[in-house]
């Protein structure tokens, strides 16, 4: 279970940062006070335009950065408390994180394994199961800068796996992957949800959010608008689907906005 | 957590043994280079000065007395007695290098050497280039027979060849060197090798580091490290020691390197200088023990130095922009040792890096104080310590670790 209580986060900008944002303040509020509860066996999608927040949120969760204020526990363990137990519960998967090309599959796997503290006969049976599931045993002793790229992209959810996580968050599962691999993934996660994981997952597809959550939270501009499942949503919103909820939450919140300016 | 940094450690090397393109450029390329460097500085000097001793000297003479003559013939030159029309020429041929010496007799030479008493000195005009190695060479044979020539006038004035000669130089003393074999190849070492090892080691260090930290947040691979339960020190301190062996490997290899190519380079320079290679082995194990510790605590400064940057660093390329003015210092300290002969003061070896140059130096000559050693040794331990608890510090700001 995952529980996130006025998650903020405040990203110092840079001289750079704040050229390349054409601002001229010197902060920016990425998570703005968000509260939400993942539960196990259940897919939890946090859905929104770009910028929103999205992985910022994910990565604060995660342990790789750490929150303005807030707290956030992952299976009781809290993130500024306990970081390295909470990434023993948890993986991360997100294009941002890559794998030594130069190695093969098998290696990889291996060396994380280790990292995990796994026994090398624990690694090699997970290997085993987890390569036959995505397909990458004919390919596990190639370089990995030789394999395509939706075999990288099953690799590395192999490789996160490889400690049997209870909680999986998801950065954009299904981004640049062509349809086929695309549901093989989507198709995993709902695999995992029926086996008592907790997963997070954050798009700006409706299709995705739609067939796959079993609760959204709708983040713009780093507040959540509005949370609970796709039924419940377009009931609050009085809309008939997610897409319209979405364009009509957004329209409402931008015109907040200009009452601000 | 010494595992889990041994098995980042593993990894580490790992990623270079596997990989037959870093094999090569870090543990393979250096030494050889120096080697076919060496071998070819070495077999160009040697063979200038053999063909330079088996040259025969082209000499002309214009007016020349006989007995300057048959000097000259005894000598192996090639002689040519010319005009006085012809001198320009020769001057020319000299200028270019066909000929090496002209020498330009009074005409009246003869006589005017034997009544010395009533007639003015008659003159003698020489030319050479010195700008030539051949025309050096035969311009130093003709002077010293030249002189030996008015030698032998002087004692035909005196009446007897025992007034000319005031003193013998080593005339009968079969060995005029007098050098310690031992000290002399010491000195030789201690000029060279303190300052060659410096360099390697920063070098080696310098194009391993950037890439193992710098090159793994530029290609993502670093993220992936740090979701690992694993603690963010435990990563640091597996980079910088993996970094640290590997560098000394490429110091060691190229340390090789060396002791293959000085031969080569002291077989030509070296051989007259009195300098016997073979007094390598002079040195005690305990010498041996003491240039390992300066050398790691040394290293332990550079990988250190090397590692901040390269945390601080977005990528590779500006990990090697902030590496090359450090890299530029360590040149100079490196340098600035390399001719200083005075004995350093104690304070000296505590600078860190010039200190550890300053310390090797002493360490090759024979002549290093137990204090000053010690006083490196805890200078570059100090240091090294401070380094890696900044990158320890470093790696847990997310604004450097994440800074892509
Ligand atoms: N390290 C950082 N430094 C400064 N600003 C940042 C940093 N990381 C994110 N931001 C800013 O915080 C805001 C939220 O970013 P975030 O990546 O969380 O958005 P997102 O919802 O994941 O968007 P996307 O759909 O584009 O991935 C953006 O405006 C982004 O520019
Ligand atoms: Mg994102």
């Amino acid at each position: 279970m995952i529980e996130v209580a006025d998650l903020r986060k405040v990203f110092k900008l840079s001289k750079r940062d704040m050229k390349k944002e054409k601002t001229a303040q010197k902060e920016k509020v990425a998570v703005d006070g968000i509260s939400f509860k993942a539960e196990e066996g259940q897919i939890f999608g946090l859905l929104g335009p770009n910028g929103a927040g999205k992985t910022t949120t994910l990565r604060c969760i995660s342990t790789l950065i750490k929150p303005t204020s807030g707290i956030i526990k992952v299976s009781g363990f809290g993130v500024s408390e306990q970081p390295e137990n909470v990434r023993k519960e948890l993986c991360f998967l997100t294009n941002e994180l890559k794998l030594d090309t130069h190695f093969t599959p098998a290696y990889t796997i291996e060396f994380f394994g280790r990292l995990y503290g796994m026994h090398k006969r624990e690694i090699l049976a997970r290997k085993k199961e987890l390569f036959a599931r995505f397909g990458i045993d004919e390919f596990e002793n190639m370089a990995i800068g030789e394999l395509s790229t939706g075999m990288k992209q099953k690799l590395s959810i192999a490789v996160s796996l490889v400690h049997d996580p209870k909680v999986i968050i998801f950065d954009e599962p299904t981004n640049g992957l062509d349809i086929i691999t695309a549901k093989s993934v989507t198709d995993y996660l709902l695999e995992m949800k029926r086996i008592g994981k907790t997963i997070i997952i954050s798009t700006h597809i409706m299709d995705v959010a739609e067939k796959l959550c079993d609760k959204l939270a709708i983040i713009i501009d780093g507040k959540i608008t509005i949370e609970g499942s796709v039924e419940k949503i377009c009931n609050e919103t009085d809309k008939v689907s997610l897409e319209e909820a979405f364009f009509s939450l957004y329209a409402k919140n931008m015109e907040g906005r200009e009452k601000y300016v | 957590m010494f595992e889990m940094i041994g098995v980042i450690v593993k990894k580490e090397l790992r990623r270079l043994f596997t990989d037959r393109r870093l094999i090569f450029t870090t543990l393979i390329l250096p030494p050889v280079m120096l080697v076919v460097l060496y071998g070819i500085i070495g077999l160009g000097a040697s063979s200038m000065i053999s063909d330079v001793e088996e040259h025969k000297s082209v000499i002309y003479t214009v007016n020349a007395p006989d007995e300057i003559l048959d000097m000259l013939k005894g000598s192996e030159t090639l002689l040519n007695e010319i005009e006085f029309d012809e001198i320009e020429s020769v001057k020319e041929q000299i200028k270019n290098g066909t000929a090496d010496v002209l020498l330009e007799f009074d005409p009246k030479f003869h006589d005017k050497v034997t009544n010395y008493k009533s007639m003015e000195m008659p003159f003698l005009n020489t030319y050479h280039n010195p700008s030539e190695d051949y025309s050096s060479s035969a311009y130093y044979i003709v002077s010293s027979l030249l002189n030996q020539y008015e030698n032998i006038l002087l004692g035909e004035r005196m009446g007897s060849m025992a007034y000319a000669n005031v003193f013998e130089i080593d005339g009968s003393n079969p060995d005029p060197t007098v050098v310690d074999d031992k000290k002399a190849s010491g000195k030789f070492l201690s000029m060279l090798l303190p300052m060659m090892i410096t360099i390697f080691l920063f070098a080696g260090a310098m194009s391993l580091g950037p890439d193992s930290i710098a090159g793994e947040k530029e290609r993502g691979t670093m993220s992936t490290l740090l979701m690992t339960p694993v603690s963010r020190e435990v990563i640091a301190f597996g980079k910088v020691i993996s970094l640290g062996i590997l560098a000394f490997l490429s110091a060691l290899s190229s340390f090789i390197g060396i002791i293959v190519a000085l031969p080569l380079l002291a077989g030509s320079l070296g051989g007259e200088m009195g300098i016997d290679i073979g007094n390598y082995v002079n040195y005690s194990i305990l010498d041996y023990i003491m240039i390992l510790l300066i050398l790691l605590s040394m290293e332990g400064i550079f990988v250190g130095l090397i590692s901040v940057a390269s945390v601080i660093a977005k990528n590779v390329k500006e990990a090697g922009t902030y590496l090359m003015p450090i890299y530029f210092v360590v040149m100079i300290a490196a340098f600035s040792n390399m001719y200083s002969t005075q004995t350093p003061e104690m304070l000296e070896y505590a600078i860190p890096v010039y200190g550890s140059i300053l310390a090797l130096k002493s360490v090759l000559n024979f002549e290093m104080p137990a204090i000053g050693l010690l006083a490196n040794i805890v200078v570059s331990v100090l240091v090294t310590v401070g380094l890696v608890s900044l990158i320890k510090v470093l790696f847990e700001k997310e604004n450097v670790m994440f800074n892509q």
